[in-house]
């Protein structure tokens, strides 16, 4: 190590506390008065780490102006200055130094590793740690991160950024929920879904995870879409049992923390505008259905696979059999007319129904302004916050206003006082997305391309023959399916600082959402008229129906902590005792009219009076814990953490509400240790946590048998048991082991983690169906068990960095198998199994692996589908009935899944770029068999078929696997379920890419701006699936692939934000 | 400062109070819905729970469709081109309808075994009343079990010691795994749960409007079980005293198309309510015996039970029974229903038993036990501007039965209750065997789902 007085001397001032500093500076401000404070003088010295290595590169600027040198290639730099500036050295990786230039001609530097990092401190909901501190997996995205990405809801930003987070979005619908699984599916029958912690308030939601309303078929709304994205300072997401302990009976799908920002004391105010401007399209090409003459000749080989050579004609003659059939004995429903020629009559019109129901270039606008600032005594955050989005399918868009207010004071030098307020409105005009006959999304794929969407004149076509679907052009215009919510949220805490290492602090939250349903429709055309009866039997139509829901859910909760924090010497404690109470309150109101006496009116309130009916719901739910952490370390070296939460839900029966959940965890920081001193790691540590949470995502009476009174006979409400509950039934639980180790590389230029973990779920709240002769579906028992096991890696490099240029790639992976260890058993002395239709569940197999019919192709000789009659593999049968189902080795969850991220930065340009992959798993598309049926259902009437069907077997010998399409069965068999349809889930999508530049000081001091950037960003730019039979998006859970819900998005952004 | 303190210390309090609790304040409000313990207690509620028992009926599982349409496209009646499992003997433990019968009456034996096992305060003559309808209720709901799944008329299964169905009585059973009682024993169980509802029920509380069991109700199904099972003497027995009562009769020819719209008719025993607002629309009787067209020849109703035109040779010209509202061609030129279920929103009430029946029943008793047959057979085709019957023999009982009874729902059952053959699956597909009494096929398979979760389930033969 290189020793001269100097270095001491500037060593000894950073290793000191912060009085020493201080002292320090004043002294050297105080030297500096006696000298020239004007002359420009010439300073060098040299850069070197802890280490004594030159440092390369180092940006040295002279506080306040834009002037600055780099260090060389031997560390040393000279720099022309006054004496009284100050100069400020920075380095990646190191902390910043500044230097008030006196006396002395040379500044010799030592730059400590940026501990930063380590001391950055990490929200865990309850608590806040130091990386130091840590014992589990926990990680936590910054603002900048989430800040970046235009979501309208702030959990979309954590795809690819968390190993082991997989997410979707349900829709590209803007405004609709995410579905969000950690580390695999915990749970069988009770909640999959993490809990999600607002401010410190564990969130309100129904079973654990989210608000979310849908209605009526329509588009869901994501509960979180309230938050505006750009108020959160950070998201932290706990996986592991030390840290989900803490959250008892609902952390056992892990937790997610969102925690907003706040104002920084005693700083000027400052403001921050932010705008944008894009345009959406989606993300994927639909897939090419047939047109209206490829279908007609379709239907024909139909016909003359099936008719031919019992009724003597030929594939020329199939036209003639068919027509003459349709006209004299009415075929396949009955029909006696020639839609084909109909068709031709009416000049053959093709219809782009995907072009049709798009929304092309649908515009994304959004304008955020924040203030933050504060005086010494208190701070404060304001933001207001506009999202204007058009959704990229007709008839949906979404606007949300936010506005939030920050504030915390100092009441005294003991109590501090501290508010987070929210409010929001969301206007979401949905989709009736879950539906069929009334969803632009579906519409491209069902619809009998022999309609045609508008009349000669150009008016709307609403007499659609030989189809169930309306004309969803003119829904699109005048019905009306809009959400419109409302949350309210404050969440207010009063500090008392006892002494210096104990406080007591109580925090109250109230959470309040309004969501108003409104659904119109029209008069004219859809799914409202319907015909009723008169008394004496006459017919008459009721035309037009009207909807509205309003529900309400209240929450609040109170929490009681005292916190105690001191060192003796070496020794740290951290200990909290915590209390807290929550309750939850929703009530709901329905009503529903139908008829309408004119066109133009949409409220319920002017339906035919006797044809009204309202109804009211209501239900609630509370939860009550005692909670207690405890977190040693020792010499920042050992680190020893536990947790104890007791807690109570009203979920379960009276004797069966509490339940204890705890953990322990340590970990060694063995970079802290003097032997580490000159080792290639700037940080080492080894952790191991382990410990017991729980599940209570069941419904709010389970428990209980349950009487109904929704029947009637002779018009009399009856009484009948609907649901037999189980009076012994408590929580889920699951145990986790975890283990990793952290570590920093070459001063920290690489680093990362490796994480093992180990998730045995049992006496799962499972719920078993019942035998129909019991009377009962089903009812829940504490068995069963699972587990989950995998490894994640997460790695950060920066790869360049020098004064102007700076490149970051940092990515993780995850690998998740699930395993389902026992289910209950049954009377036979088995485990029971469940198939659902695509998995089945049994002892010893992965969680939802696929069981199925397995496809082996079409018979080059008859044209029959073919399946393995074992379901496997050895003889082929066509005849589904002989054929079994088996497991197919894969599931719908991958088993390898990660993202990738890039950040470039050249000055004040950057380029970033992320990626997000899955692979190992399976998907199924569903409604395969309409879109790819070989029966008459496809070809004669009502839906449409794929272009693939164009692939389909005519003669012996060819070879495809699209089978021979037969004009005597509406839906052979080979549209069953089977692995014909299973197709490799494997993708990678280029989630976005965003170029941005930071306008220069020059500029921003002549505008008298702190900031400005540009940016544009480009979102979904593209997706790379394995599966080239795989059309529909694979960025799905669950691992059915649906036409009904809107596609994902692409987006282009263009972005301008300045600071002043 | 102090005063802080002391406000300090005060929310502190107030704070803990608050969100301190135990187990009994996390109870939650129920509103919706009520305990199934402790919510039954007087006779009104237990009204309730009977209604519930015909409410379960009135699904299109059981009397609203399936149990009827099975008994008609299984026989030489009808066919259907929508259930063509079900119509073509082709039926597997996956098919829709075997597993919607079986959940459909076993939730009707749930409801009514709530009924029979909760007790309650209140008129004690009512409510034996009430019980019993529900004992009639449950003892119907087994029979119909029987008749659909038992393996009575399997070849090779042991008649009589063949395989029933589970007979359950307990509501809240704890056992998730009931094992299948044998014909004999379920027969003598509905035997004992008839014989308990004419115990408690009392003939001055019979509801008139018929839409609610009656003892006259449960001595016509004692009837129709001990014909089913042969035992003539006790059915002419029961018959008989359901004649006695004298407050029935044959519903005349001026009346007989009408009464298939009206409520209450003179010769309804017992019937199921429906109305415009409370029925199973699409997946009616009505609607799959109808059809209808609108102006420009549009389908609105499509129904898909189609009838035999050898249906039509069975009667004399000029009976009611093949008047063009009752059977008639449809405009395609297919023959249909027109006249049992007439009602366009499907509001008609489904007749179970009706007096019709009863004296059928008992003319074949008669005919079994040698009494004077004749004169009871041809007081039906009297009523239907038919001729009489010159002799009264098995043959023409089963004909006046099939004629009269016809798209009722009893077809099947006197096909095989008379060892005979099913001779006709599907006009469209002549191709087709028939189906030779003791075939496997008889009896429904055990539906998958039941199977599957209930261990102690044993699959019928050859499914």
């Amino acid at each position: 190590m290189i020793m001269n007085k100097q270095l001491f001397t500037d060593f000894f001032i950073l290793k000191k506390s912060k009085t020493l500093v201080s002292i320090m500076t004043l002294f050297l401000f105080a030297i500096q008065l006696y000298g020239n404070r004007n002359q420009e003088k010439e300073i060098s010295g040299k850069i070197t780490n802890t280490n004594g290595i030159s440092l390369v590169g180092v940006s040295i600027v002279i506080k306040g102006t834009a002037k600055g040198e780099q260090s060389n290639f031997d560390g040393n730099y000279t720099i022309k200055v006054k004496t009284g500036q100050q100069l400020i050295f920075t380095y990646i990786g190191m902390i910043t130094v500044e230097k008030t230039v006196g006396i002395s001609n040379i500044i010799d530097i030592t730059m400590e590793n940026n501990t930063e990092k380590l001391n950055e401190v990490i929200v865990l909901g309850y608590t806040t740690r130091t990386k130091n501190e840590i014992t589990g997996s926990t990680v936590q995205v910054k603002a900048e991160e989430i800040n970046q990405f235009q979501a309208t809801s702030v959990d979309q930003a954590l795809q690819g950024r968390v190993a082991g987070l997989n997410i979707a979005t349900s829709s590209g619908t803007p405004g609709s929920s995410q579905v969000i699984r950690i580390r695999g599916y915990g749970s069988l029958n009770a909640g999959t879904e993490p809990l999600f912690v607002i401010d410190g308030v564990p969130s309100g939601a129904y079973t654990g995870g989210n608000y979310n309303y849908s209605n009526s078929g329509g588009s869901s709304l994501n509960g979180l879409t309230a938050i505006n994205g750009d108020d959160v300072e950070s998201i932290t997401v706990l996986k592991d049992a030390s840290a989900t302990a803490a959250y008892g009976a609902r952390g056992s799908n892990g937790v997610i923390i969102i925690t907003t920002k706040s104002g920084k004391g005693n700083k000027k105010t400052s403001f921050n505008l932010k705008t944008t401007y894009g345009v959406r399209n989606r993300a994927i090409e639909l897939p090419q259905m047939l047109t209206a003459s490829q279908r007609e000749q379709l239907l024909y080989d139909a016909v003359y696979n099936s008719y031919g050579v019992n009724n003597n004609f030929t594939r020329e003659g199939a036209q003639a059999f068919y027509e003459n059939r349709v006209l004299n004995n009415g075929w396949w429903g009955g029909v006696r007319r020639l839609p084909y020629q109909n068709w031709r009559d009416a000049g053959s019109p093709v219809t782009n129904w995907e072009d049709l129901v798009g929304n092309k270039d649908a515009t994304t606008k959004t304008y955020n302004l924040s203030a933050t600032g504060g005086t010494v005594k208190s701070s404060f955050f304001i933001s207001l916050g506009y999202t204007d989005i058009e959704g990229t399918t007709i008839g949906s868009d979404y606007k949300r206003y936010t506005g939030r207010v920050n504030y915390a004071t100092d009441i005294s030098s003991k109590l501090k006082f501290s508010t987070r307020t929210n409010a929001s409105n969301v206007i979401q005009n949905s989709l009736f997305e879950q539906g069929f006959t009334s969803n632009p999304n579906a519409l491209p794929f069902f619809v009998s391309p022999l309609e045609h969407p508008y009349n000669e004149d150009g008016s709307y076509n609403l007499g659609f023959k030989d189809t169930a679907y309306f004309n969803v052009l003119y829904l699109a215009e005048n019905n009306i399916s809009k959400n419109n919510y409302t949350r309210a949220t404050t969440n207010n805490t009063l500090e008392w600082k006892i002494s210096d290492a104990l406080k007591f602090k109580t925090q109250t939250n109230l959470d309040y959402n309004i969501s108003s349903y409104q659904q119109y429709l029209n008069r004219r055309h859809g799914s409202s008229s319907s015909i009723q009866y008169t008394e004496n039997g006459e017919q008459k139509t009721i035309r037009g129906s009207a909807t509205r829901t309003i529900e309400r859910d209240f929450g609040w909760s109170i929490q009681n902590s005292l916190n105690y924090k001191n060192s003796f010497g070496q020794h740290t404690f951290d200990i909290l005792l915590l209390q807290e109470y929550q309750k939850n309150k929703y009530d709901s109101q329905t009503s529903s009219g139908q008829g309408f006496a004119i066109n133009g009116l949409t409220e319920v309130y002017d339906t035919n009076k006797e044809r009204q009916t309202a109804s009211t719901w209501h239900s609630d739910w509370s939860n009550a814990s005692y909670l207690a952490l405890l977190n040693y370390n020792f010499d920042n070296k050992y680190v020893f953490d536990t947790t104890f939460r007791r807690e109570g839900a009203s979920r379960f029966s009276s004797g069966k509400r509490f339940g204890n959940f705890w953990s322990i965890g340590a970990a060694w920081n063995i970079s802290s240790e003097k032997f580490m001193k000159n080792s290639v790691f700037s940080y080492l540590k080894v952790r191991a946590s382990f410990g017991v949470s729980g599940n209570n995502g069941v419904g709010r009476n389970d428990y209980k048998s349950l009487l109904s009174f929704r029947a009637d006979y002779n018009g009399e409400s009856v009484i009948f048991a609907r649901t037999r509950g189980n009076a012994d039934i408590t929580w889920e639980k699951s145990r986790t082991l975890d283990t990793g180790i952290d570590f920093g590389l070459f001063d920290g230029r690489v680093s990362g983690s490796v994480a093992y973990f180990n998730k045995f779920t049992f006496d799962q709240l499972f719920r078993r169906s019942l035998p129909p002769s019991t009377s009962f579906g089903s009812t829940r028992f504490n068995e069963g068990e699972l587990s989950n096991k995998g490894y994640e890696l997460e790695l950060d490099v920066t790869a360049i960095k020098t004064k102007d240029f700076k490149w970051n790639i940092s990515g993780n992976l995850a690998t998740v198998k699930g395993i389902i260890e026992k289910l209950p058993i049954a009377a036979d002395g088995n485990p029971i199994t469940n198939d659902n239709g695509y998995t089945r569940l049994a002892v010893g197999q992965k969680i939802y692996e696929w069981y199925l019919y397995k496809w082996a192709g079409v018979d080059p000789e008859t044209g029959d589908g073919q399946w393995f009659i074992n379901g496997k593999d050895g003889e082929l049968t066509s005849d589904l009935d002989k054929a079994e189902k088996a497991y197919q080795g894969t599931t719908p969850n991958p088993t390898l899944s990660g993202g990738l991220f890039t950040n470039l930065n050249y000055k004040g340009f950057f380029v970033n770029a992320s990626f997000y992959f899955a692979t190992g798993h399976q998907v199924i598309e569903t409604w395969a068999n309409y879109t790819k049926n070989n029966g008459w259902a496809t070809l004669g009437r009502s839906f449409n078929g794929s272009a693939h069907l164009l692939k389909s077997w005519k003669k012996p010998g060819d070879i495809t696997d699209y089978p021979k399409l037969k004009g005597n069965t509406r839906f052979p068999d080979e549209g069953n379920t089977s692995t014909r349809f299973l197709f490799d889930g494997d993708y990678i999508r280029f989630r976005e890419a965003v170029i941005g530049y930071n306008l220069p000081k020059s500029v921003l001091d002549a505008l008298g701006v702190r900031g400005i950037t540009f940016t544009l960003r480009g979102t979904n730019l593209f997706t790379w699936v394995k599966d080239d039979r795989m059309e529909m998006d694979p960025e799905i859970l669950g691992g059915l692939t649906s036409p009904l819900s809107t596609p994902p998005v692409k987006s282009f952004v263009f972005g301008a934000n300045i600071k002043f | 400062m102090k005063n802080k303190i002391k406000i300090i210390l005060a929310i502190i309090v107030v704070s803990i109070t608050i969100s301190s609790c135990t187990s009994k304040d996390l109870e939650q409000t129920l509103t919706q819905e009520a305990a199934v313990e402790g919510t039954i207690e007087t006779f009104e509620d237990l009204d309730l729970v009977v209604s519930a028992t015909y409410s379960w009926m009135t699904q299109s599982n059981y009397y609203s469709r399936n149990a009827i349409m099975a008994g008609e496209i299984r026989s030489d009646n009808a066919y259907s081109t929508s259930f063509t499992r079900l119509s073509e003997f082709n039926l597997t433990e996956r098919s829709t309808t075997p597993a919607g019968v079986w959940s459909g009456i076993y939730s009707t034996i749930g409801a009514a075994n709530l009924a029979i096992s909760t007790t309650v305060s209140g008129d004690v003559k009512k409510i034996k009343h009430t019980k019993g309808a529900a004992y009639a209720l449950r003892a119907l709901a087994y029979f119909d079990l029987l008749r659909f799944y038992g393996q009575h008329f399997v070849a090779g299964e042991g008649d009589m010691n063949s395989l029933g169905v589970p007979y359950i009585t307990d509501f809240q059973s704890k056992v998730y795994a009931n094992s299948r009682n044998t014909v004999a024993e379920c027969k003598v169980l509905i035997e004992e749960d008839l014989a308990m509802a004419i115990t408690l029920m009392s003939i001055d509380l019979d509801n008139p409007s018929k839409q609610y069991m009656t003892t006259n109700g449960v001595k016509a199904l004692q009837a129709r079980i001990a014909l089913y099972f042969k035992e003539f003497e006790k059915a002419r027995d029961y018959a008989k005293q359901v004649i006695d009562s004298n407050l029935f009769s044959v519903i005349p020819a001026t009346k007989y198309i009408a009464s298939w719209k009206t409520e209450s008719t003179e010769n309804s025993i017992f019937e199921l309510a429906y109305d415009s607002e409370d029925n199973s629309g699409t997946s009616s009787i009505a609607y799959a015996y109808r059809d209808f067209t609108d102006a420009d020849g549009d389908i609105l109703s499509n129904g898909h039970i189609f009838v035999y035109e050898a249906v039509l040779d069975l009667f004399t010209p000029g009976d009611i029974r093949i008047d063009t509202l009752m059977i008639n061609k449809d405009h395609e030129g297919d023959l249909r229903n027109f006249g049992k279920y007439p009602s366009n929103d499907y509001s008609d009430n489904i007749n179970v038993i009706r007096y019709e029946e009863v004296i059928l029943i008992y003319a074949e008793a008669l005919l079994e036990t040698g009494g004077d047959a004749l004169q009871w057979l041809n007081m039906i085709p009297a009523e239907r501007n038919s001729a009489p019957y010159a002799v009264a023999n098995k043959e023409n009982i089963l004909l006046e039965r099939r004629k009269e009874l016809l798209f009722e729902g009893f077809r099947f059952d006197d096909l095989a209750r008379t060892g005979q053959n099913i001779s006709v699956l599907n006009n469209d597909n002549p191709s087709l065997e028939p189906i030779l009494f003791g075939d496997f096929r008889y009896a429904f398979p055990i539906p998958e789902n039941e199977l599957g979760l209930n261990t102690s389930m044993v699959q019928n033969k050859d499914y």
